[in-house]
């Protein structure tokens, strides 16, 4: 069962989004925001895929991709955001290699949503 | 000195006439035939003719007829035999001055011949009045210009004539001419003191030229227009400065210019200086209102501009703000309506509900999209396209759906366009935009006609449809954001199509006309402009 790591400052989204992959048979921890998604990451906790929101108070996602490059570990990441904060990030997702096809706008219908995670852990 | 013409079959009448006149200080010249009397009406210039009805050969009255052709200010007096009275009324109407009959009384013709010279310098006083009236009459250049010379070849009997003019170089130009033909008019320039006309600028003195240059051995230089006869050349002068010139000439009439034409050709100068004066300073004067009034129209436009321009920065900072908040409600309104329905519901009304709440969602969420789209200030990638390529990519994409409608995509692709530097992501959402506006607008089917050209710097794509066109007041609203006119409409479409054409320094402009079609027209410069 693959494990997924949501990080969301909205309560209520990560919720949903973690009954939905329940559902869908995946294995949901929540971190209600940057800091704690890379406490999470700092441990030996296996995560198969990060589902990230970019704006967050305090810590962004996008300090969440830095560091987690910087402790060199990779955990296959699918962003899920705000269409004016991707573009905020644009330039610099580019270069961390975040590429289009890993970012998913808000809101997202919950299916696409598990095509681009299921594609992402490329399984069918 | 005024000069009479006699012509009269009878040597003995001549005669008297002849020295009778002479003694009265006349100057006089004589022809016993009609014919005669021509070839001497035709080379000279008289200013008065006593002619006999009753000649041999050619009549009076025929004569009497080409006089008043080859020089119409010569005034005759007819001499008539007993008998020939009514002939001689006749005359009258066909221009004669008097008649007198014969036998002579020689007080009689020359009181005559004096009523005769006062009425001819009356004429030539009015002709001067009239020349000054017609000259102030109109302010345009090119009418002003050909009335002088019109007037200046009727005073002065002449039957060719040019005004030449300085141009910005200071050249003369040929501003008007009769005789001169189209290529020369337009080649010819001339530097002062170059040619008769450049000298005469120079000089600032009137010519008369007679027979050609060869008798003048100011012009010995100078190779003239061989069929001038005699010619007069004056400048144009107003307060002290050279307009430019004026020549007449005589290229038929043999008669040469002579010094009382000069005087009065310098009077149709000094006139026409000041008209040719007037009318520049006139068109000077048109040409800088016209130009302000552009300047107002510009600006104006510009200001509207601004201020469309402002209004849209304004509301693209307000939608980026407002998409950003109302995304994450959104989400959890749809997340949780998706949840609910992915539960096993038993009442069909809420499962129904539910389905409303998430598909109003997603339309919501395609709504602040497409704000989002029009009002960001796009960061996407500028490349280097085909633009019929790229335009083909959506015209295929859209014409099977586009078929099953009945709407036809006529390709009148320009050939050999050049590349040109866009971000075509969303150029091609504006082709999108725009097969969609004239597909809807197209209900019973129709046509769409693509056409690309390239012109001045420029790549120009016009839609045009055959669809239902729009009235002037849906035309006048249709870039105002939230404008629709269909059911399930933003009000989006034209302005994101007119904000991303913008932002490549283009222009866009709608034709249309309420059941005529309507016609989408982009240009964009294939120089990009610098992003402001």
């Amino acid at each position: 069962m693959h494990k997924i790591l949501v990080v969301d400052d909205e309560q209520k989204i990560a919720n949903i989004l973690r009954e939905f992959l329940v559902k869908m048979g995946f294995e949901v921890m929540i971190a209600p925001g940057g800091a704690e998604a890379i406490a999470i990451l700092h441990t030996d906790t296996p995560i198969d895929l990060m589902l990230l929101d970019m704006k967050m108070p305090r810590v962004v996602g996008f300090d969440v991709l830095k560091e987690m490059k910087r402790i060199n570990k990779k955990v296959k990441t699918v962003i899920l955001t705000g269409s004016v904060d991707a573009d905020l990030y644009h330039d610099d997702l580019a270069k961390l290699d975040y590429k289009s096809e890993d970012i998913v706008y808000k809101p997202v219908d919950l299916f696409n949503l598990l095509d681009a995670v299921k594609k992402k852990l490329e399984i069918a | 000195m005024s000069r009479i013409l006699v012509i009269d079959d009878e040597p003995d009448v001549v005669q008297t006439l002849s020295h009778s006149l002479g003694r009265r200080g006349y100057v006089v010249e004589t022809a016993l035939t009609g014919e005669d009397g021509l070839v001497k009406a035709r080379s000279g210039r008289f200013d008065v003719a006593l002619l006999d009805i009753n000649l041999p050969g050619i009549d009076g009255m025929q004569v009497l007829e080409q006089i008043k052709t080859v020089s119409c200010d010569t005034e005759v007096i007819m001499i008539t035999g007993y008998g020939s009275i009514e002939t001689a009324v006749d005359s009258l109407k066909k221009g004669a001055y008097d008649y007198i009959q014969k036998p002579i009384p020689i007080e009689k013709i020359a009181l005559a011949i004096e009523k005769a010279l006062e009425r001819r310098q009356l004429a030539e006083t009015v002709a001067l009045y009239e020349i000054s009236k017609a000259v102030f009459s109109t302010m345009e250049m090119d009418d002003l210009l050909k009335i002088v010379s019109d007037l200046a070849m009727k005073v002065l009997r002449a039957d060719d004539a040019t005004i030449m003019l300085f141009d910005e170089d200071k050249k003369l130009y040929v501003a008007f001419s009769h005789g001169l033909s189209e290529r020369v008019k337009e080649e010819t320039r001339l530097a002062l003191g170059e040619r008769i006309a450049g000298w005469v600028a120079m000089s600032r003195q009137s010519v008369i030229l007679i027979d050609g240059l060869s008798d003048d051995t100011r012009f010995k230089e100078i190779k003239g227009r061989e069929a001038i006869k005699s010619s007069m050349v004056i400048p144009l002068i107003k307060n002290n400065d050279v307009l430019g010139i004026l020549a007449v000439n005589r290229m038929l009439i043999e008669e040469n210019f002579s010094k009382i034409d000069l005087y009065k050709s310098n009077i149709i100068a000094s006139l026409a200086s000041l008209a040719i004066d007037n009318a520049s300073l006139y068109r000077n004067l048109s040409s800088t209102v016209e130009e302000l009034r552009r300047t107002l129209v510009e600006l104006s436009t510009a200001q509207q501009q601004l201020s469309q321009s402002a209004k849209l920065a304004a509301l693209g900072k307000l939608v980026a703000d407002m998409a950003h908040e109302v995304n994450n409600p959104l989400m959890i309104i749809s997340g949780t309506a998706q949840l609910s329905l992915m539960e096993e519901i038993n009442n069909p009304m809420l499962e129904n509900n539910l389905q409303t709440i998430f598909v109003e969602s997603r339309r919501a969420k395609d709504i602040v999209q497409r704000l989002l789209k029009f009002s960001k200030p796009s960061k996407g990638v500028f490349t280097e396209v085909d633009i019929n390529a790229s335009l083909e990519c959506i015209a295929c994409l859209v014409e099977n759906q586009f078929r099953l409608k009945n709407i036809i995509i006529r390709r009148n692709y320009g050939a050999d366009l050049p590349r040109i530097t866009v971000e075509d992501k969303q150029m091609q959402e504006v082709y999108m935009n725009l097969f969609n506006n004239a597909c809807d607008a197209m209900e019973n089917g129709g046509t769409i006609t693509l056409t690309t050209s390239h012109d001045d710097g420029h790549i120009r794509i016009a839609f045009e449809d055959t669809g239902g066109g729009m009235s002037d007041e849906v035309k006048a609203s249709i870039l105002n954001p939230f404008f629709t006119t269909k059911e399930h409409g933003t009000g989006l479409g034209l302005p994101m199509c007119l904000s991303i054409v913008k932002t490549h320094s283009g222009e866009m402009d709608i034709q249309s006309q309420a059941g005529k079609g309507t016609t989408v027209i982009i240009r964009i410069p294939l120089k990009r402009q610098a992003e402001q």
